[in-house]
């Protein structure tokens, strides 16, 4: 199962273009991130990836399908999509907001039998929200309703996750858990392509990088190979620190003053 | 643990809800039958009604036959029909506009459907005319109201609603004008009616002739409410569980359209069961869809039924349904607000 | 083509019950014994089956209630009536003739015509005349055994003639209802025989105000073919309508010789000399200036609406708008005649200055 992006590009229709030629491939297991500073165009390629947004060049490919011909279901069964974190207008329990991830698999006069009911149970224990499978959606934090949304997601049962920021407005323990947990995907199998603007968070999570600059120029390598000080500081327009910690036994970026 | 079963009670089990609203349901059938400005005792109303079902002698009033069978009965029909359809198109709404606020007044369906109404009585095209001309009208309103936010390029639940006051004003303007064209001795009266909501002259064969519509529209709303629960959570993520959002919410509204304006031919327009009744189910049963709209018809039925059979007989003349919802739609409503707490930015 | 087949249908039971009058009419000089009719074509088109006696009868419509008083005699029989007729029975000269009309019901009827058939149904009426348009209200009086009788709002006395036979016919008092109309075609052939000569005087130029707020008789109003009828003409007769709003402006534009004010509201002919209406101005008209304003009738029921007294209108406006090609006859004569007549009334002079609001229009 391999998903490739090839020479894709989106320009608005005044033809302002956010970004070009963006070429890669990701595969189960694999972790991929897209990098930028704000306002580079992360989220509109994500969507694109996400089938939500309709490149205005290249293609993405599901198996050497393009996208856009497979029917919205048999994607959603194959890719889950996991939005920025926002206020819900209803107030569903966790549970029923995690029983919408079967939807891709409802039939018109289909109930949710048992087999999806232990689909659902495994995907919430697996991000270990069980225990508030009963509350309201609307009541729990921020950082839980993150899980609550992955484990929407593993419902699914895709083969790709891709989550738009997914430590966007959480705290710096939920970031850490929200990052646990998508490595922990990945060596599950999932392959992972997640938009951060955080370089420490994709040295902790390993794999290839993408980095997205302002003038929509795409370029990749190994997170560690290809993340160095220079390129960071030419992107972002500050110093940036990056050194191994034999503690982490990883990299570790910081801010270079 | 002690939490879940607090939360459990508090929600009550689904089917057991269900089972005791339509035992309450059919209770007040029962008693609504049973009353009325022209004297019948229960037992000859249960004689009537045992007697058409199955075959005994009937009362030997003829008139209590009638009574019970061509006055009573079709309103009591008509009220459960109506009542339901209004909350049920009143929750579907507020599924698919992820909107709690809005309802079929508020968006202007209700008094576009009115002006079709009016404008099909006006050309004089007869029953089915009627019922084209409501729908038509009340489906030029929710396209109107849901196309103003987008011109405007602001797609908050508070826009939406000021689209809808804006489309309902509009709405009005234009019953006056066809006010002030009809004919005041024959069409205004008929006009008239439409605005003030009443169920006084239903007859068999129009409830007949609007529920084969009512119907199907109800069906495909409950095959689709599992959807509709996806489309409540917004059109991205919608689209990203599979669904095509264009196409379902279309079908989604043509239908809960079709419900106001079918109940707008039986009844006129009847503010306020479109709004209150789906908050109350969502107190008893949660967002859902899944329980909500089955709940949210029948206390739509419930809520309407009381409601007319205090208009047939407090008085011995009628009163207009909407003066008696919104005595006490109002106030109820103001109660859900507090209790829910309702977040409305 | 039902409709066409429904229309083939009345016109031939239309012209059996003519026949059958006709008939009626022959015998009666034979024998005063009149046959009653088993059955009647409402001026809703349908065939209607009378009961076999008819004791008690509601009335929907505003104007029948004392049109049905006048052709039955009484309100013996009369069970329920609309609660503004009830208004106008206490606003016109009918409580001297009948004090008792007062005591008559007007729960089961709203002022919008709807009918709570249920509390109907207490009162055991065997039949209700209602307004043709009122057909939900006819099925729902059927089924509970109350024939319903469908009347016509006339806009013409050729119409208004068919209402009163109908009721005539369906109460079995054809003999009072055909006195009756007799009246309204005598009266109208007078006029309609003036009319060469009409043409040769100049016509008055007459509004017609229903009230306050500057409502007026259009072209579709009876008002306006009366007073046409009568040597004048209808300033707002370019109108469509039967009442309209205008304003002033427009009023002073058209700037009427004569004046009628209708019994809608309470405006009176003082009211306009003294320019008593606020942002209003009546001085520079001509019916003001020369004090020809004129607060309309009352007798049994408002003149204004086309009823029982609608030759005496034509009468009163004749006399008003043409006094010298209609001095053949006196007003004030004819309404003690027709009161005589019709009502076994001797009127006072006292009570002919109250129909004909004497103190209001000297």
């Amino acid at each position: 199962m391999k998903l490739e992006i090839t020479e894709l590009g989106f320009s608005y229709p005044n033809g302002k273009q956010i970004f070009g030629n963006v070429s890669f491939d990701v595969e189960k297991g694999d972790v991929f991130s897209i990098l930028g500073p704000n306002g580079a165009g992360k989220s509109t390629l994500l969507n694109c990836i996400s089938n939500l947004n309709e490149p205005t060049q290249g293609a993405i490919f599901l198996d050497n399908e393009k996208i856009q011909e497979l029917s919205l279901k048999i994607f959603a069964q194959k890719i889950s999509y996991v939005p920025q974190i926002h206020k819900p207008t209803y107030a569903f329990t966790v549970e029923e907001f995690v029983a919408m991830g079967r939807t891709p698999y409802m039939r018109t006069f289909r109930k949710l039998n048992n087999t999806d009911d232990y689909i659902i149970g495994q995907a919430m224990d697996q991000v270990r929200i069980t225990h508030l499978r009963k509350k309201p959606y609307t009541q729990i934090s921020g950082g839980e309703r993150q899980l609550v949304t992955i484990a929407r997601a593993i419902a699914q049962e895709p083969d790709f996750i891709l989550l738009d920021e997914p430590t966007a407005h959480l705290d710096f323990g939920n970031q850490i858990k929200t990052m646990k947990l998508i490595k922990n995907l990945a060596e599950k199998g999932y392959g992972i392509i997640m938009t951060t603007h955080n370089p420490d968070q994709v040295f902790f999570v390993g794999g290839r990088v993408g980095i997205l600059n302002k003038k929509g120029q795409f370029e990749m390598g190994e997170a560690n190979e290809y993340l160095s000080e220079d390129r960071l500081g030419y992107i972002y327009s500050e110093p940036v620190h990056i050194f191994y910690s034999h503690a982490l036994k990883r990299n570790v970026c910081t801010s270079g003053c | 643990m002690l939490k879940n079963i607090s939360l459990k009670e508090k929600r009550l089990n689904f089917s057991a809800l269900l089972v005791l609203l339509v035992v309450i349901l059919g209770a007040l059938v029962i008693v609504s039958l049973c009353m009325g400005r022209f004297p019948i005792s229960i037992p000859e109303v249960i004689q009537v009604l045992a007697a058409s079902i199955f075959p005994l002698p009937q009362v030997g009033d003829a008139n209590v036959e009638s009574v019970v069978l061509t006055l009573r009965f079709p309103r009591v029909v008509a009220a459960i029909l109506v009542g339901g359809s209004l909350a049920l198109s009143g929750a579907v709404y507020q599924g698919v506009f992820q909107n709690p606020l809005v309802s079929p007044d508020l968006l202007g369906v209700s008094s576009g459907a009115c002006v079709g109404a009016a404008i099909a009585i006006l050309i004089g095209i007869g029953t089915f005319g009627i019922q084209i001309g409501a729908f038509a009208g009340g489906i030029l309103a929710v396209a109107l109201t849901t196309t103003a936010p987008k011109l405007i390029k602001n797609s908050s639940n508070m826009m939406l609603v000021m689209s809808g006051i804006i489309v309902g004003g509009l709405m009005s303007s234009i019953m006056g004008i066809i006010k002030y064209i009809a004919d005041p001795e024959t069409e205004l009266a008929e006009i008239t009616y439409w605005q003030m909501g009443s169920i006084a002259k239903v007859l068999p064969k129009s409830i007949l002739m609007v529920a084969p519509a009512m119907i199907v529209a109800i069906v495909i709303i409950m095959v689709l409410r599992w959807k509709i629960n996806v489309l409540s959570l917004g059109e991205t993520e919608a689209r990203s569980l599979g669904i095509n959002v264009k196409t379902t919410r279309r079908i989604v509204i043509i239908c809960a359209t079709l419900l106001t304006a079918s109940s707008v031919c039986i009844s006129g327009t009847i503010g306020w069961v479109g709004l209150v009744v789906p908050h109350l189910g969502r107190l008893m049963v949660g967002p859902n869809n899944m329980k909500l709209l089955p709940v949210s018809f029948v206390l739509g039925g419930i809520f309407l039924l009381i409601i007319d059979t205090i208009a047939r007989t407090i008085t011995s003349a009628e009163l207009p349904l909407s003066i008696l919802t919104g005595l006490i739609g109002a106030p109820f409503y103001f109660y859900l607000l507090k209790k829910e707490r309702m977040n409305l930015s | 083509m039902k409709k066409r087949v429904l229309l083939v249908i009345c016109i031939c039971l239309i012209m059996c019950i003519v026949m059958a009058g006709c008939g009626n009419q022959t015998k009666e000089s034979e024998s005063k014994t009149v046959e009653k009719l088993t059955s009647v074509v409402d001026q809703g088109g349908n065939e209607v089956q009378l009961p076999e006696t008819i004791t008690k009868v509601a009335i929907t419509p505003i104007p029948w209630a004392s049109a049905m008083w006048t052709i039955d005699g009484g309100s013996e029989r009369i069970v329920s009536i609309n609660p503004s007729a009830m208004a106008q029975y206490k606003a016109s000269f009918m409580p001297t003739l009948d004090p008792d009309f007062a005591t008559i019901s007007t729960a089961e009827i709203t002022k919008d015509f709807a009918i709570n058939v249920e509390a109907l149904m207490n009162l055991k009426p065997e039949i209700a005349f209602i307004w043709n348009d009122q057909t939900a209200e006819a099925e729902q009086l059927k089924a509970v055994g109350i024939t319903p009788v469908m009347l016509n709002y006339a806009e013409n006395l050729e119409d208004l003639k068919k209402d009163l036979l109908l009721v005539g016919q369906v109460l079995g008092k054809e003999e009072v209802a055909e006195k009756l109309t007799d009246y309204h075609t005598e009266v109208e052939n007078y006029f309609v025989d003036k009319k060469a000569k009409l043409d040769t005087v100049t016509k008055k130029k007459v509004l017609y105000l229903q009230n306050s707020k500057l409502s007026v008789a259009g072209a579709k109003n009876i008002n306006n073919y009366l007073l046409e009828l009568t040597g004048g003409t209808n300033v707002a007769s370019g109108l469509d309508k039967k009442w309209s709003e205008v304003n002033m402006e427009q009023i002073l534009e058209w700037n009427p010789e004569i004046i009628y004010l209708s019994n809608f509201d309470e405006t009176m002919p003082e009211d306009l000399y003294q320019n008593k209406i606020e942002g209003q101005d009546w001085s520079n008209i001509n019916a003001v200036k020369n004090h020809r304003v004129y607060k309309t009738p009352v007798g049994i029921l408002r003149y204004d609406a086309p009823c029982v007294e609608t030759p005496l209108m034509l009468k009163w406006m004749g006399s008003i708008q043409q006094p010298e090609l209609f001095k053949d006859y006196d007003i004030r004569k004819d309404l003690k005649a027709f009161y005589k007549e019709f009502f076994s009334y001797d009127l006072t002079d006292e009570n002919i200055d109250t129909i004909l609001k004497v103190d209001a229009n000297s």
